[in-house]
């Protein structure tokens, strides 16, 4: 049992990740379908990393990070003029390129795959990351840096006419996102044991994506609470064998139609916020 | 041989044309990006096979009978993926649509089982020479068939008034309903004529890889991303030229080099394409939504 | 300095300018003296939004040059051109929507502000930053100039059009500009709002910021500005002080004699 908890919180953990690797591009009016892309390149590299090269885990994670956030860095440079549903079709066609890569590529398995990977993953570190990248996104939701990227979702010409530098935060935005989702990619790799070009195509990447709209794209909680749900909903609707993917298919259906902004909304942050504070003050 | 390849390639193409441009018609008039078109498709196949198989109907009944039922569908995806939703939301009415092929997707692993199923034998194979090429019967049907359908959408669109209406809200839909268009109909209508396509498509292709099966609808709906993709969003002209150009990309690719390349090669095209040229092969201007 | 020479501080040098066919601006010659308030009219399609794309750089001209102080802008993108000094509001205005009125004043504020990534990292996530108080306190400073301090935490949208447009100009003003472009400013506003968006103007001018103002309210510009150039068909037809200007017979002609062209650039 205690097994089984571990490991649904483990693939929440990896899942909060990647919805928040598509967030931070998103929250700067950039929609990426590449994140299972950057994943895929992190857990490749942190793979190899690890079981050939013999480095231990935390480098190579970061390696892995490294790694594809410089991809998107290159990948976000033809990005900056495309807007849109564009964007999404571009990325997604980059997405689709990395996975076809290393299914062919032989020195990571091809299309067997690569697998032995040690079981590096536990609840502890990922969370740690988990809470780490919170306060990141903390930060940056109430600073200068939130405020330039919802000027720059809103209107990118007068973002510009009041002297905001496009390439760099949206570059930026990209390339924290790609390496987000890079370390995730880490994660999930050495919680697996074993990685495929499979585990990084389509599917997952419009599951990313679903995890941040359907759980609220107002805030960045809504991401963690959309991959959180998502996650276990398949587990929850495991009593409906197979009518469970159909389940999935309804509520996604329901809530667009019910909640288009997802569940999470400002209001509900910040009036729970309002009762976190006044308890504070109340305690004090 | 490379001529055989390319009319190979042509023939196939001209069903996967037919399926883009119904894709891209959802998308230049209603800015929606339409998962549900794979759902449909594959349904289409499905319908086609039970009306062959049960009903006794021949090929040409069953394309019919195929996109008649496809019509509803499509009807029932504007409904409940559509309609319910406010335009001002962008991306909601894609996962509704994603939500909707999930659905259908499993409806039919119920109904119909998940495994692949041929194609029932309807058509008289023969095989015709045309100088150094040989074509079967079953791809001259396959061929003409999209090219007579495309070609009554060409007229429809650029004829009919109500065809006009559809390029109108295309192009601008608020002028548009100031000027008389229901918005409303001619959103029903557009994804009826789409839905109607990809039914056809979907019967001929079944035809022509002679294989059903549930997930069809998945992979037929990421080919109609990379077509529409290099043939300009909301172009049909493009999208028919381009469905033509994957066909003979995938069997020329499948000949030449190993069969997991065949996806590569589409997506890396496509992806040197948006970067030089973003609007695509033959777009014209970025519509921005 | 002496008396009656005065600094140029834009100057447009045969600045040309073509859509398709259709030549929005040919070459336009126009020189702004510093710590003026300008005026640029012309009936509609005569190019003055057009020209105010090139001088803050969303559009690039086909022929000319703009120099600012001396400078030329050619190879400068539209956020370094802002950085330099120039600022402008939108005939269609393009307020941050979502965002509220502080917020939006605010995030011009950001051109002028360094990067405070160290103060960022070191504080707890909730604790407001020193830098992030200055950016707040002087948005709400100029809020109060324009009079919209009681709004500040409305959203924008939901403002009334004259409020949205004197919202424009404290944006535009929060990245202390040295010359500021707006576009129909007055559109929209009923005759008490106008006359406080004169006073409002005549304060910016007061304030050392040179203004280049397009208007259709023919009332309001010949009693605000210094100098006038009028456009026409995207050629300069006239120009010099609003009395000269109102008795020119080019000039009268291009307004009755019907010289309007449809919106060429649709930008």
């Amino acid at each position: 049992m205690i097994l089984y908890i571990q490991s649904i919180l483990t693939l929440i953990g990896i899942n909060i990740l990647l919805a928040l690797s598509f967030y931070l591009p998103f929250s700067a009016g950039m929609l990426s379908l590449a994140q299972a892309g950057f994943m895929g390149i992190g857990a490749y590299t942190s793979s190899v990393l690890t079981t050939k090269v013999g480095l231990p885990f935390l480098p190579a994670l970061i390696a892995g990070g490294i790694t594809s956030g410089i991809m998107g860095i290159i990948v976000g440079f033809p990005a900056l003029r495309i807007k849109g549903i564009y964007l999404l079709l571009m990325t997604l066609g980059f997405g689709e390129t990395v996975r076809i890569f290393f299914l062919n590529f032989e020195y990571t398995g091809g299309a067997y795959g690569l697998g032995g990977i040690k079981q590096e993953t536990n609840i502890c570190n990922l969370y740690i990351f988990i809470f780490l990248l919170v306060i990141f996104f903390l930060k940056i939701t109430r600073s200068q840096i939130g405020r330039t990227f919802e000027a720059i979702r809103e209107d990118e010409g007068a973002a510009e006419g009041m002297g905001i530098n496009l390439t760099r935060n949206k570059i930026f935005a990209f390339a924290m996102g790609a390496s987000i989702a890079g370390i995730g990619g880490g994660f999930y790799a050495h919680y697996a044991q074993f990685i495929d070009s499979g585990s990084f195509g389509i599917p997952q990447a419009l599951e990313i994506m679903i995890f941040s709209i359907f759980g609220g794209i107002e805030t960045f909680w809504g991401s963690i609470f959309g991959a959180s749900i998502l996650t276990i909903l398949p587990e929850w609707l495991r009593p409906l064998k197979e009518w469970r993917l159909f389940f999935y298919g309804f509520i996604l259906l329901l809530m667009m139609i019910l909640r288009p902004r997802g569940i999470i909304d400002k209001h509900l942050v910040g009036s729970l916020a309002y009762k976190w504070k006044s308890n504070k003050q109340v305690r004090n | 041989m490379l001529l055989q390849q390319l009319t190979n390639g042509l023939m196939l193409g001209s069903g996967y044309s037919l399926v883009a441009i119904g894709f891209n018609l959802v998308f230049g008039v209603l800015g929606l990006l339409n998962f549900a078109h794979g759902g449909v498709f594959m349904i289409g196949a499905y319908v086609g096979v039970v009306l062959i198989v049960i009903f006794k109907f021949n090929i040409y009944l069953a394309i019919l009978g195929s996109m008649v039922v496809c019509s509803v569908l499509g009807l029932v995806v504007e409904l409940l993926a559509f309609r319910p939703i406010k335009k001002e939301h962008h991306l909601a009415p894609l996962i509704a649509t994603i939500g909707l092929t999930i659905i259908i997707q499993e409806a039919a692993i119920k109904v119909f089982g998940p495994e692949t199923i041929g194609f029932p034998k309807t058509v008289e194979i023969q095989n015709f020479n045309l100088g150094p090429v040989r074509i079967s019967s079953v791809q001259i049907l396959i061929f003409s068939t999209s090219i007579l359908l495309m070609m009554g959408l060409h007229f429809f669109i650029k004829l009919t008034k109500v065809g006009k209406a559809i390029r109108a809200t295309a192009e601008d839909s608020q002028t548009a309903s100031l000027l008389g268009v229901s918005i409303n109909q001619i959103t029903v209508l557009t994804f009826i004529i789409s839905s109607a396509l990809a039914g056809a498509g979907g019967v001929l292709i079944g035809l022509n890889y002679n294989s059903v099966h549930p997930f069809i609808g998945m992979n037929m709906v990421l080919k109609g991303f990379v077509i529409i993709l290099l043939g300009g969003l909301g172009n049909v002209t493009g999208a028919m030229f381009c469905g033509l150009i994957l066909g003979m990309i995938e069997v020329l690719s499948v000949a030449y080099l190993s069969s997991s390349y065949r996806d590569a090669f589409a997506f890396l095209t496509m992806l040197l394409i948006l970067v030089i040229r973003p609007s695509g092969l033959f777009g014209l201007r970025i519509h921005e939504r | 300095m002496k008396a009656g020479v005065k600094l140029k501080i834009l100057v447009i040098k045969d600045i040309t300018k073509y859509f398709g066919g259709i030549g929005a601006l040919i070459q336009v010659n126009m020189g702004v003296e510093e710590g003026m308030i300008h005026g640029l009219i012309g009936p509609n399609g005569a190019g003055k939004t057009t020209l105010f794309n090139l001088i803050t750089g969303t559009l690039t001209p086909d022929k000319g040059s703009i120099l600012f102080r001396g400078n030329d802008l050619v190879h400068l993108r539209p956020d370094q051109r802002t950085f330099l000094g120039i600022c402008r509001t939108y005939q269609n205005i393009k307020l941050f929507k979502s965002m509220t009125v502080l917020e939006n004043v605010m995030v011009a504020r950001h051109c002028r502000v360094k990067s405070y990534l160290i103060q960022l990292a070191l504080n707890p996530p909730f604790k407001e930053v020193r830098l992030e108080k200055e950016i707040r306190e002087k948005a709400e400073e100029l809020l109060q100039f324009v009079g919209l301090f009681e709004r500040r935490e409305f959203v924008s949208s939901n403002l009334p059009y004259g409020e949205q447009r004197r919202l424009e100009i404290a944006r535009a003003l929060a990245t202390e500009p040295s010359l500021l472009l707006l576009d129909e400013p007055s559109s929209g506003m009923n005759l008490k709002e106008k006359e406080k968006l004169m006073d409002l103007l005549r304060a910016i001018r007061k304030a050392n910021v040179t203004l280049v103002v397009i208007e259709h309210d023919m009332s309001m510009m010949m009693e605000l500005a210094d100098i006038i150039t009028v456009l026409r068909f995207g050629e300069k037809i006239a120009e010099g002080s609003p009395e000269t200007i109102q008795s020119d017979s080019l000039v009268i002609e291009a307004y009755l004699g019907g010289a309007e062209r449809e919106n060429v650039e649709g930008v």
